[in-house]
């Protein structure tokens, strides 16, 4: 092989000895390798067509001459025989098959195998376990073998695992063909159940109008062009494109990459050091629930003046604000371990002598038997003159008594009965429809009980109220108390309100036995027959009587609520309330209402983080923050470290209105760049991942 | 490097460029494997085109090489496409592992084609002559019987054993009996050398009319080398193609039926 190609006289190949191969014939000579292969080879089939070397002519003396060819040797010695025959016969062979054959026939093997494995494949028992793209989740797949221990589980979420290959290859070309339930559906099968259906495939789980609304906001905030509202279709995506099965039983079905935020946000926030925008508002979205100005707390009430010998707690975070078992910092220690002890006076103060329920007004009976109107008994003591006030949680009650609720509007908001001119027998027959009310109401709840009361003012307010609202409106009063307030100022009463239903005449007054005033210091109920008022005195903060009277006025719609209702709402918010709740817990009005009137239902926050604003109950929202990783590192533990006052806020004046985000926060907004100190891509940072901090299934926007 | 070949080499780049802002531009509504599959699947097909365009030659159809260059720029830019396809790891089902194992093998066959039709013919044309594969086998046997002939006589007109001898100890399982398997996988000269360098021992024990027939031995086993490293070189270059193709219609055959499947069993219907 060394040196290169040379012209050497006793080469083997010739060129030009007239032979050439027939590489695409089938068959080869199966002499060849001995070197006697004939000029004729194989036929087509393989069969060997050997014969002579030759076929000798006979020349004009009608001789046989030799017809070998020089390029097969020449003319042989011995010469043709007798008869004209040839003397070299060929020896026979067996044809092999050609190198082209034999390809062609590897090739049909390995195309014939690979579609015969298919077809065994389809048809044989372990078709799922082969045709699995991978191991499903440990969860995934725990609940499909309890579910179908001994079937296919391709069927739970796919419809085609309930199909063959035939239906598989029309439903892959036919556009639209659809196989059975989608995916998707199969997922919100049990999905569904912690999720809104309607929403659960759109975007972020926003509708379109909230997803636009979101944008455009952003944009404004960014200085960016809101985009074309146009734009914004409710285009669905399915559970499968971020949440991808079948890659192992560890695999995390909630991860989402960077990458598929970016499939739609088409600013490339990859880094959030560089690309994110400035944090906003976050995390001071809203007012603080509670009504509490950290900075007069901490500049008046906690001075470092004040505490010289430790004798007031210094001003701390961590006094009030907890870190919970999960690392998050969302409870705040209760009202009895932080503000009772400066606050808690007060507030008791001002239940004073309680929140009347009933209160008998003076009525002029003489004044009104002139005008021919019978009240009935009415307690003699209460029967002199016209004085007294209408309680608004009794005003309340008699909304739903046409006649009575007529009268009250006859006398307008804020009237007393002293106004009441008994010469105008408008101003009389109004009093007598009042007193009628106030019978009938006594009369309801000693027939039905407590309950009364919630029913009466769910059919004011055409909405059912919570049960537990419900129940504690009556404060637990007990039925035999207000059979023994009936006993006492109203003997008579049931026969005087059923004769007058079935209109016949009003029995005669009996004999009231004397007055016995009932107090109840365990219930908080107080029956005053002094001045016939049934009060409630709460024995403490956060009555559960004051918050559902609250919860009740509040429960419509401030701009549709009744003058009744109003004046109990403007009762309990008001700064000398009994109990002050509205001063610290503070009230929201949402910004638009269900029925469009504009106006949003009101909301008090009995606590700091209420139970309906935690993830739990209204669900996640855009972004999360988990304060356990970052209190581990030294330099945060400081909270004024993130959390810096604003000296010249001045948070208290936020609660003056209701909307919770037009507000002035105690502290300076958060800067980004903060968190990219630490979260700033590098290798050894806290990432900068987009789930690190947003979360996808928004269930409660902001 | 050929103009050719860099204008070749710049247009798959662009279509592999182009291949991947498709790609992750239209991840957007869809998941991404199946831009990729369909791209991939297509270019399967047209990589299969090529030995169906050398069966229908009569057909104007291009020029071979033109669809050679295009069947080598497809199938690296398939490769690229395919990887993205797959995440850049071996998937968990079995039928996905088999049709991973089929392409990454028929890839990896078409490029050690590559490697052969662009390596062989080079180290081939360095011969001394040029052979042609089907005739091999017959030169063999006439390389054989010459070298039988060249001992015989020589045994017959001079009564001497020393070359006879080697002939017979050394040479004879030499001319008759094939190379080894591993001499096909990694063709050398290292045995022709050893026979060469025997022979030449020889020599001062050799007379006149042995050294003639020594030298002429020589040749003779020059030339059976030769003869197997053509039947080695174009037989690789020959035996390739028989994996090359035999795996692509298995690749073709598991391939569809991966897409069907894919299509039938996608979740990301609404």
């Amino acid at each position: 092989m060394s040196g290169g190609k040379k012209s050497q006289p006793d080469r083997l190949q010739s060129f030009d000895d007239g032979a050439y191969e027939r590489p695409n014939q089938p068959y080869t000579c199966g002499n060849a390798c001995e070197g006697v292969f004939c000029l004729l080879g194989p036929s087509p089939k393989g069969d060997c067509q050997a014969d002579r070397e030759c076929q000798p002519k006979a020349n004009k003396a009608g001789k046989w001459i030799c017809g070998r060819s020089n390029g097969r040797g020449g003319k042989c010695e011995n010469g043709p025989t007798a008869d004209g025959e040839c003397c070299n016969e060929i020896p026979p062979c067996s044809p092999e098959p050609s190198l082209r054959v034999r390809r062609g026939r590897f090739v049909a093997w390995c195309a014939a195998a690979s579609i015969g494995a298919i077809a065994l494949m389809l048809s044989s028992g372990w078709r799922d376990t082969v045709l699995s793209p991978g191991p499903m989740t440990q969860k995934h797949a725990q609940i499909l073998s309890e579910q179908n221990p001994d079937s296919s589980h391709c069927a739970s979420c796919h419809a085609a695992g309930d199909v063959g290959l035939s239906q598989w290859a029309v439903a892959s070309i036919a556009p639209g063909k659809v196989l059975g339930e989608t995916q998707s559906e199969k997922c919100l099968k049990c999905h569904g159940e912690k999720m809104n259906v309607a929403t659960a495939l759109l975007p972020h789980n926003l509708t379109s109008e909230e997803a636009f609304a979101m944008t455009a906001a952003a944009c404004l905030r960014l200085g960016r062009t809101p985009p074309n509202p146009d734009r914004a279709a409710n285009a669905e995506i399915a559970c499968s494109a971020c949440h991808r099965e079948h890659h192992g039983a560890l695999h995390n079905l909630s991860a989402v990459s960077n990458t598929q935020c970016a499939s739609c946000h088409q600013d490339d926030f990859d880094q959030f050091a560089a690309a994110h925008p400035e944090l906003g508002e976050f995390p001071y979205r809203r007012r603080t629930r509670i009504v509490f100005d950290h900075l007069t707390h901490m500049a008046q009430h906690y001075p470092a003046s004040k505490n010289p010998n430790g004798q007031v707690a210094s001003f701390e975070c961590r006094q009030c604000h907890l870190q919970s078992s999960d690392g998050s910092i969302t409870s705040v220690l209760s009202y009895e371990s932080t503000c009772a002890s400066c606050h808690d006076e007060k507030i008791q103060q001002s239940f004073g002598d309680g929140l009347a329920l009933l209160q008998l007004p003076m009525i002029d009976v003489a004044a009104l038997r002139s005008e021919k109107l019978d009240i009935g008994e009415w307690p003699a003591a209460a029967a002199t003159e016209f004085d007294g006030e209408l309680p608004n949680l009794t005003r309340a009650l008699l909304s739903t008594d046409p006649f009575a609720r007529s009268a009250v509007e006859h006398f307008g908001t804020g009237f007393e009965f002293l106004d009441v001119d008994p010469s105008d027998i408008d101003d009389v027959e109004s009093v007598h429809d009042i007193a009628w009310g106030i019978k009938y109401l006594i009369y309801d709840m000693v027939e039905q009980g407590p309950p009364a009361l919630a029913a009466r003012l769910e059919k004011a307010m055409g909405t059912k109220l919570p049960d537990e609202t419900a129940r504690n409106l009556t404060g637990h009063i007990s039925p035999e108390a207000i059979k023994q307030l009936q006993r006492a100022w109203f003997p008579n009463l049931k026969a005087e309100v059923e004769a007058r239903r079935a209109g016949r005449p009003i029995p005669a007054a009996r004999q009231r036995p004397d007055a016995v005033s009932v107090n109840s210091a365990a219930t908080g109920w107080v029956r005053d027959d002094s001045d016939y008022s049934l009060r409630y005195r709460p024995t403490g903060h956060a009555s559960d009587f004051m918050k559902s009277w609250i919860a009740t006025a509040t429960e419509s719609n401030l701009a549709t609520l009744s003058d009744d209702f109003n004046a109990l709402w403007n009762q309990l918010s008001s700064s000398t309330s009994n109990g002050l709740c509205i001063t610290c817990h503070s009230v929201d009005q949402g910004k638009t209402a269900s029925d469009g009137t504009g106006y949003g239902k009101l909301n008090v926050h009995w606590r700091g983080r209420d139970s309906e604003s935690t993830s739990e109950s209204v669900g996640k929202s855009f972004t999360k923050f988990s304060h356990d990783p970052h209190l581990i590192l030294p330099g945060l533990q400081d909270c004024t470290s993130c959390h810096a006052f604003d000296e010249t806020a001045s948070s208290a004046n936020s609660y003056s209105q209701p909307d919770p985000y037009i507000f002035e926060s105690s502290f300076q907004p958060m800067a980004k760049a903060g968190c990219a100190s630490c979260h700033n891509g590098s290798p050894e940072s806290a990432g900068s991942n987009c789930t690190q901090c947003h979360n996808y299934h928004v269930e409660h926007l902001p | 490097m050929q103009r050719s070949s860099i204008t070749g080499l710049l247009a798959a780049g662009v279509i592999l460029f182009l291949a991947v802002s498709l790609i992750r531009n239209h991840a957007a509504t869809h998941p991404s494997a199946f831009t990729s599959g369909y791209i991939l699947i297509a270019s399967v097909f047209f990589l299969a085109l090529f030995n169906l365009r050398k069966k229908l030659s009569f057909l104007p159809l291009g020029r071979a090489s033109t669809w050679m260059q295009l069947h080598i720029y497809v199938g690296i830019i398939a490769m690229a496409i395919f990887g993205m396809h797959v995440g850049w790891r071996p998937p968990n089902g079995i039928l996905e592992s088999c049709l991973f194992m089929l392409f990454m093998m028929t890839s990896l066959n078409g490029i050690i084609g590559l490697y052969l039709t662009r390596t062989v013919p080079r180290r081939l044309s360095k011969l001394r002559e040029e052979i042609i594969y089907e005739r091999i086998p017959q030169f063999r046997t006439q390389v054989r019987n010459e070298a039988h002939s060249v001992v015989v006589s020589l045994v017959s007109d001079f009564p001497s054993e020393t070359i006879a001898d080697y002939y017979t100890l050394r040479l004879t399982e030499y001319f008759v009996k094939p190379r080894s398997f591993f001499y096909f996988l990694n063709p050398t000269s290292r045995l022709r050398n050893t026979l060469r360098n025997e022979l030449s021992n020889l020599q001062r024990y050799c007379s006149e009319s042995e050294l003639v027939a020594g030298e002429r031995l020589s040749r003779l086993i020059d030339k059976r080398d030769d003869l197997d490293y053509h039947q080695a070189l174009q037989g690789a270059l020959k035996w390739w193609m028989f994996l090359h193709i035999g795996l692509t219609y298995a690749l073709v055959s598991v391939a569809t039926l991966h897409a069907i499947m894919a299509h039938a069993f996608r979740g990301n219907v609404l």
